[in-house]
């Protein structure tokens, strides 16, 4: 507990050694995160330009089986980024 | 429990549970800044460095808990080729470099005004510096190839290996000489709750530790507590989120490689 706002910012003194602490901890987690979503969206992207290609291509000579997955409920890994 | 060894099944249930985690893990670590960094007292020996020990604690058992993840999840795929053991270990991977990273960093800092020192190669220090090392090699060795496929393998054996440092780590304190303190959450692990404090003759911590399990003061317990529940589930958030990537790459693989994608189950 701290007397003042200039007393919780000096740390007794230790100011030098807890904030950095604070600082590179929830920096580099912030950094982790923002670059573990970055690849996920990026691959999801690659993922759903290959999917349409071969979907599209498909189309054109639609077979039995094919049908039966693109009428069913967005149970194709594909339906992820649909709503995305 | 097999059902779930299915990456594609796997992941829609990691997905519906990650909203929850967001919104439990944000008001912990809100309580925990405060209570650590403004409401809870200074430590009468070290002053308000003692703050430091909120994320210090936290991140070093992450570190280790991310590697025992990597571990076993590498060892489901060298027994059972699970393709999904390989998928969770290269998630934890990176998640457990930086949580490591942190701890060390923060120990370091917490190290000079409390020892006197930044660093000193003793056993604690050298066996946490170590399994940083080992998570850059298995990141090193699992990214080495460019059929990243070919690196699933050796980089897995070493994650399996690997695991001999965290006892090391653990028991490091005990075994040898050591600047770093013993535990004081747990008490004395080796020889009874208050060994610890008796060894270095402090009773009271003795008493303390004898009477309410652990040597720490409640005031300090309380935001320790709540940054661990906080950084646990931040490690679970980070666990998610870079499974969903490894997934997607999996899956673009093999559609580059000229199968169809799986629609549903593999």
């Amino acid at each position: 507990m701290f007397d003042s706002f200039d007393a919780f910012l000096s740390m007794g003194g230790y100011a030098s050694y807890v904030w950095p602490s604070y600082g590179i901890c929830f920096g580099l987690l912030a950094l982790l995160t923002v670059q573990s979503i970055l690849v996920w969206k990026r691959r999801q992207r690659e993922l759903s330009l290959l999917q349409g290609g071969r979907a599209r291509r498909r189309d054109k000579e639609p077979r039995r089986h094919d049908k039966e997955q693109g009428s069913g409920k967005s149970r194709t890994p594909s339906g992820e980024e649909e709503n995305a | 429990m097999h059902r779930f060894a299915n990456p594609s099944r796997f992941m829609r249930v990691a997905d519906a549970l990650l909203p929850w985690m967001i919104a439990l893990c944000l008001p912990l670590f809100a309580a925990g800044l405060y209570y650590g960094l403004y409401q809870s007292p200074a430590d009468f020996q070290q002053s308000e460095t003692v703050r430091v020990m909120y994320i210090h604690v936290p991140t070093a058992f992450l570190a280790q808990a991310a590697y025992v993840v990597m571990a076993l999840g590498s060892a489901s795929f060298l027994i059972w080729k699970h393709p999904l053991g390989d998928l969770i270990a290269r998630s934890a991977a990176p998640v457990g470099a930086v949580f490591c990273f942190v701890c060390l960093v923060t120990g370091s800092l917490w190290g000079k005004p409390t020892w006197g020192t930044y660093w000193v190669w003793d056993a604690r220090l050298t066996s946490m510096l170590i399994l940083q090392f080992l998570f850059f090699g298995y990141l090193a060795l699992a990214n080495a190839f460019d059929d990243p496929a070919r690196g699933d393998k050796p980089a897995a054996i070493l994650a399996v290996v690997g695991i001999v440092n965290i006892p090391i780590i653990k028991f490091s304190v005990y075994f040898f000489n050591t600047l770093h303190q013993q535990s004081t959450l747990f008490g004395d692990l080796m020889g009874g709750s208050g060994d610890a404090a008796k060894s270095v003759n402090q009773p009271d911590i003795a008493a303390a530790a004898a009477e309410q399990g652990s040597a720490l003061a409640p005031e300090m317990l309380l935001p320790l507590m709540l940054m661990f529940g906080a950084f646990s589930l931040f490690f679970l958030i980070l666990l998610v989120l870079r499974l969903r990537g490894e997934w997607a790459s999996v899956r673009l693989r093999a559609l580059r490689a000229g199968f169809r994608p799986a629609p549903e189950e593999v």
